[in-house]
């Protein structure tokens, strides 16, 4: 294998396209060398539940023939792309991780799939997930951290998260609910981003919650991120929720540097009871910031550790009443995990629903004050880095701790790796933004990442698989 | 609790086994102690935030 072949599969879509565009490589090199990647270490790695592999070069052949022909599309193009496996594409299983769903194929594909193969990207394969985005990933394999294979990759987007930082994906999509993009991609070491609620059409997701789902980008760089969302975003009359609101040039606003800006600190909850690695990095990815012009202030959100249970519940309730029918028929072929966690959304009261949406109302309502002195709000992604497979089977911390509250108000946000602990695994930064303005929280982790090297370290996964436990 | 979990199961027609029940009724007292916790802290008369979905006052609205 040729030295440029070898370090292909982790390149970003930014540099890749350069090369596409320049006729240096062809989107069928691209493909061919992420496909026998998958091969080699997909059985460790169970990054994809559906690797397509004949359609992807076949996409990849058309084109590479468009490109010579001069019908480039754009840096989009001939760049394959993997999606999480409750996202709907056409003619394509998709499982949910599911035997309820084994044998599900969609008719169409998902908006966000639909306007990124229009930009020109290329289906790769169907990326692993919790079942139903909330349970365990026992059918089709349960996925593995390539920093450290006895460790847990995050979840639920555990499949788009460790195909991303294994160089088994170029770029993904997945769903976060309460932190299924931004834990697994904090936990992995790439760049999670969770976008507006109503940025990114949610029609074609298998649901778990009406009001907390989102569509959101696992990528190498910020850069990645910017471009997709550009692509993924804006109205679609096919979900409700869908906003129409203006959507910019994300990658064009990326250049306009930081300084001047505000970032907040908040005083309550985030910085309480931090592993020290997560504690030390999260500190020093400030000073960087600082030393950029940012003015970092403290902020108080004394009510963002308050939606420990009314997240969860409200979430539960929902994905009862959406899981209700199919569960009626078919509780059986749910896994444990996610037959008790949807059905526990049966047994919570219409009052306490409302008590938890009257929670919602108040943190939303403190958030949107803070926002209006500050221009965004950074903490840690995470307050631990990875812990093990085993924890994660007996019964796991709560990894939602930093993520849920911008479910809960949908306010964008964003983990970009700011660091590795102790036993090297990866560490996150999450900044959080002002409702539609994912160009600000874009411009500060893509400043932060041009000044840090965290992003480009890979994980020594041939040394890894020697000392894998395999049970 | 769990013999209420297992009536009310019946009638919503969900086929729990036991073991489901049990960690079910585990679940639902963690979450409802949890909450009763921070109940006291909701101002009267505040008004519940169903999500920010479609009409929700922080986000835009479809036409």
């Amino acid at each position: 294998m040729s030295t440029a072949t070898a370090t292909l599969p982790f390149h970003s879509i930014g540099e890749l396209s350069v090369l596409i565009a320049t006729r240096q490589i062809s989107p069928v090199d691209v493909v061919t060398t992420l496909l026998s990647r998958i091969e080699r270490l997909n059985s460790t790695l169970a990054s994809y539940i559906t690797v397509c592999a004949a359609e992807a070069v076949a996409a990849a052949r058309a084109a590479e023939r468009d490109i010579i022909h001069g019908k480039y599309r754009g840096p989009l193009h001939g760049i394959p792309i993997a999606y999480k496996d409750i996202i709907w594409t056409k003619g394509v299983r998709t499982t949910a991780h599911s035997r309820a769903l084994a044998d599900f194929v969609p008719a169409e594909d998902a908006t966000h799939v639909h306007r990124l193969s229009a930009a020109g990207m290329i289906l790769i394969g169907k990326t692993n997930t919790g079942e139903f985005a909330c349970g365990t990933s026992e059918l089709f394999g349960n996925p593995r951290n390539p920093w450290s294979l006895n460790h847990y990759t995050g979840g639920s987007s555990n499949g788009s998260a460790n195909a991303v930082a294994a160089g088994l994906a170029v770029a993904a999509t997945g769903t976060d609910t309460g932190g299924s993009v931004r834990v697994p991609a904090s936990f992995c070491g790439v760049v999670g981003l969770k976008p507006t609620f109503g940025r990114v059409s949610r029609h074609g997701i298998i649901p778990l919650s009406w009001t907390m789902d989102h569509v959101g980008t696992l990528t190498r760089t910020v850069d990645d991120a910017a471009l997709m969302l550009t692509a993924m975003s804006g109205y679609d009359p096919l979900d409700p929720s869908s906003a129409t609101v203006p959507v910019p040039d994300f990658r064009a606003g990326l250049e306009r540097g930081i300084r001047g800006l505000t970032v907040g600190i908040p005083r309550e909850h985030y910085f309480d009871g931090l592993h020290p690695d997560v504690e030390r990095a999260v500190h020093a990815a400030l000073d960087v910031l600082r030393a950029e012009g940012v003015q970092v202030v403290p902020v108080h959100l004394p009510r963002a550790g308050d939606l420990a249970a009314a997240a969860p519940l409200m979430y539960r309730a929902e994905a009862y009443v959406l899981h209700a029918e199919r569960l009626r028929r078919r509780a059986a072929d749910y896994g444990r995990r996610a037959r008790q966690k949807i059905c526990s959304g049966a047994f919570f009261t219409a009052a306490e629903y409302h008590q938890a949406a009257q929670l919602r109302r108040l943190w939303c309502d403190e958030l949107r004050s803070v926002l209006q002195h500050v221009d965004a709000i950074v903490t840690p992604t995470v307050p631990y880095p990875a812990f093990t497979l085993q924890l994660q089977e007996a019964g796991p911390p709560d990894t939602s701790w930093g993520t849920r509250q911008f479910n809960m108000s949908g306010h964008p946000a964003i983990t970009v790796p700011c660091g590795f602990s102790g036993e090297h695994l990866p560490i996150g930064l999450q900044i959080a933004g002002r409702t539609f303005d994912e160009l600000t929280i874009l411009r500060l982790a893509h400043v932060y990442q041009k000044l840090t090297d965290w992003h480009t370290r890979r994980p020594r996964l041939d040394e890894s698989l020697k000392d894998v436990t395999h049970d | 609790m769990i013999d209420w979990l297992r009536i009310e199961a019946a009638q919503q027609g969900l086929a729990l086994d036991d073991e489901d029940l049990e960690a079910i009724r585990h679940l639902l007292i963690e979450m409802k102690i949890a909450l009763a916790a921070k109940r006291a802290t909701i101002p009267e008369g505040t008004e519940p935030f169903l999500g920010p979905a479609g009409t929700g006052p922080v986000m835009g609205t479809g036409p």
